[in-house]
């Protein structure tokens, strides 16, 4: 992988960043639930689309440019530098939903979701954690029952963000009666507009409902919406899992060298870099970003060569223990605006999740230590 | 530039790993630092230089091999991963300022062995002795001195010699603030070959030793901090080649790269290290384990260039993180 900008990459970046200049948003994203949260993102999204932005390395005939790695690389660089929205209800779409239907769908359903998400139509949650599943996903029990060409679907899922902003929900079902652990699961495309599906946000220590409880009480889905087969449920969220660990949230990662120059430029005004304490602990965490950026880069290189998933928990484990510390030291910069829920609080507190959602990072150590390094269960 | 090891770098690293675990086990280097005399032998020394680990950066007209700065860290790599004793570091960085500026047949003399150059930091000197080369790296270049009088003092770390600086003269003065950036790299990649090594020696024990009936390697708080060292690996991994290809490319952003690479590893090795200690337990205190040689290795190479916070002038010099 070429870290250099070749001049055909170098065009590409002044493209997408002459780009961003005009067509970011002006306004900043709602802060309500309500619908013009999703007129939002779907506007920008649609955007990006018409721009020719969107999809950087999905295939064409999915609406995306075809495009490699390093192209998709310069467009998050520019995209976290240009003062995007850093979040939208399309992120489980195309992070997740997308790269496992692209792996794993068949054809049919390729060609009717994927442009739909990139058009910014059809914003996607993700149904696998439950009440009582949450590290150990294969323990979940919410039912998808066959019935003629139809699954009924019942049970609970939880932590599904984004869940009434969303047409689609990326659902883990056992679908085969008896079955325990990896057998018997089912990945379906759930309609989340269905009669029988009830969806109860759930209010984040910010305040913000970011996530929902989703309850499914007989809820009916085509079985034609089941991804990768019936029964084949794990090995297709396996799909989706290194998706979520992996290149999609490379711009996540170089958000948070952005956020540590962003502290740094705050204390140069505040004055607090001349703090030597301060001073010390920025850089710090800022040759920790650039570890994170360059260890991402290397597993984004790699991962041409056929990546194993263990990478890119190392990359998301580094990640979330500096978040940690880059939130210990931004309240130390803050000072007296450390006391009053502002950008810079919201993500202290939003950043807590970092380390639980997707799996706590206590489990993803325990995978290094087994997985990589083989040591005993 | 490529992230992905080349077939070149991989074959540097076997022939080095594969020469210092036959000609130079920790049980040897013991042998060599308990010895009065310089540290390594004559015989040794000159061995390295036959190996051409002198020359791998520099030009095929003086003597080296023409590769980069990747080339040199996957060299390091290996130092640091065996111990391997002896000022190489500075007689790399050494060379590579005589090619520049001085003496051609110094630049000869340093890469085929027949001169040693030690650094300087703080009034002391790191494995040097009178009629070697000292070297004061800052951050805007390198001054070389001849060495003639130093008084030896007790070393923290049995493996390098330390001695208080005497009398020297001033052979020359070199701006060039990428030396400091090639001192980083190949610093960095000596901390990373300790991580490395001390990740195995961690592993290989969790695994065999046993109590309450199981493998300490099963409990999560020993699990946990392995995981940690393999997690640091990866990171000052990404990091030194990126910096190492930066260097070489001449970029403008490649001192704050390497000065970053250089902080994340020394704080990653001496945690790494001070963790084995802590897996190994009551074995992990003992002089006769290798553990502690790792930790005071990683803890002179974080202090050879003054104190680590000496880095934070260059991680903090950018405006801003440059993407491109």
């Amino acid at each position: 992988m070429d870290l250099t900008d070749a001049p055909h990459l170098a065009d590409f970046r002044d493209e997408a960043r002459t780009w961003l200049a005009e067509n970011v948003p002006t306004e900043p994203r709602p802060r309500t639930s309500g619908p013009e949260l999703r007129q939002y993102d779907e506007a920008w999204q649609r955007r990006q689309y018409d721009g020719g932005w969107a999809g950087i390395s999905w295939d064409a005939e999915f609406g995306g440019r075809g495009l490699s790695l390093l192209e998709q690389i310069v467009w998050y660089e520019e995209l976290v530098r240009s003062g995007a929205p850093e979040s939208s209800v399309f992120i489980v779409a195309l992070a997740h939903a997308g790269p496992t239907l692209m792996m794993r769908g068949d054809e049919e359903q390729k060609r009717f979701y994927l442009p739909r998400i990139l058009r910014g139509e059809t914003p996607w949650c993700q149904g696998f954690s439950e009440p009582e599943s949450g590290s150990d996903l294969a323990s979940l029990r919410c039912r998808g029952t066959v019935e003629g060409d139809e699954l009924v679907i019942s049970g609970t899922k939880i932590w599904t963000t984004n869940a009434e902003h969303c047409d689609y929900c990326e659902l883990l079902v056992r679908t085969e009666p008896g079955s325990s652990r990896h057998h018997g699961l089912s990945w379906v495309v759930m309609d989340m507009h269905v009669p029988g599906v009830d969806v109860r946000p759930i209010r984040s220590i910010d305040g913000w409902p970011h996530n929902a409880e989703v309850f499914f009480d007989d809820a009916r889905v085509p079985l034609r919406n089941v991804v990768g087969g019936l029964g084949n449920g794990w090995s297709v969220a396996m799909s989706t899992l290194a998706a979520e660990r992996g290149t999609a949230f490379l711009d996540v990662r170089l958000a948070s060298v952005v956020f540590v120059d962003e502290l740094i430029a705050h204390a140069r005004d505040t004055g607090q870099l001349r703090d030597e304490y301060c001073y010390a602990q920025l850089a710090e965490i800022r040759a920790e970003a650039a570890a994170l950026r360059s260890m991402a880069y290397h597993q984004a290189a790699t991962s041409e060569a056929g990546s194993t998933a263990s990478d890119s928990v190392a990359v998301r484990t580094f990640f979330v223990q500096l978040l940690a510390r880059i939130s210990r030291v931004a309240l130390d910069v803050l000072g007296p605006e450390a006391l009053e829920l502002n950008s810079w609080t919201r993500r202290w507190l939003f950043d807590l999740s970092e380390p639980i959602a997707g799996g706590t990072i206590d489990i993803q150590r325990n995978i290094i230590g087994e997985r990589v390094l083989g040591l005993p269960r | 530039m490529n992230l992905q090891p080349s077939a070149l770098q991989n074959e540097i690293a076997a022939a080095a790993r594969e020469w210092l675990a036959k000609q130079l086990p920790l049980a040897r280097v013991r042998e060599l630092a308990a010895g009065a005399g310089a540290l390594p032998d004559e015989a040794t020394w000159a061995a390295y230089a036959e190996s051409g680990w002198f020359g791998l950066g520099l030009d095929q007209q003086h003597g080296g091999l023409g590769l980069g700065a990747a080339e040199e860290a996957v060299l390091f790599r290996e130092l640091g991963r065996a111990l391997a004793p002896g000022p190489v570091l500075a007689t790399v960085l050494a060379a590579h300022t005589m090619q520049a500026a001085g003496p051609a047949e110094l630049t000869a003399a340093l890469v085929g062995g027949r001169r040693r150059a030690a650094l300087t930091t703080q009034g002391r000197v790191l494995d040097g002795g009178p009629g070697d080369l000292v070297l004061a790296v800052d951050e805007s270049g390198v001054t070389v001195s001849q060495l003639h009088d130093c008084s030896p003092a007790e070393p923290v770390d049995p493996l390098t010699r330390v001695a208080h600086l005497g009398g020297a003269d001033v052979l020359l003065r070199v701006d060039d603030p990428s030396v400091l950036t090639r001192a980083h790299v190949l610093a960095t990649a000596q901390l990373l070959g300790i991580v490395e090594a001390v990740c195995d020696i961690s592993v290989a024990y969790a695994r065999t030793r046993t109590q309450f009936g199981k493998p300490i390697g099963s409990f999560q708080a020993v699990k946990h901090r392995t995981a940690d060292m393999a997690v640091t690996a990866y990171a000052v991994t990404g990091q030194l080649f990126h910096a190492a290809l930066l260097l070489d490319a001449g970029r403008p952003d490649a001192p704050f790269h390497a000065a970053a690479a250089y902080l994340v590893a020394a704080r990653g090795a001496t945690r790494a290290a001070t963790d084995t200690i802590q897996n190994l337990g009551g074995i992990g205190f003992t002089w006769e384990h290798d553990a502690h040689l790792y930790l005071k290795r990683a803890h002179v190479l974080a202090n050879c260039f003054g104190p680590l916070r000496g880095t934070h002038a260059r991680i903090m010099a950018p405006e801003r993180h440059e993407f491109a």
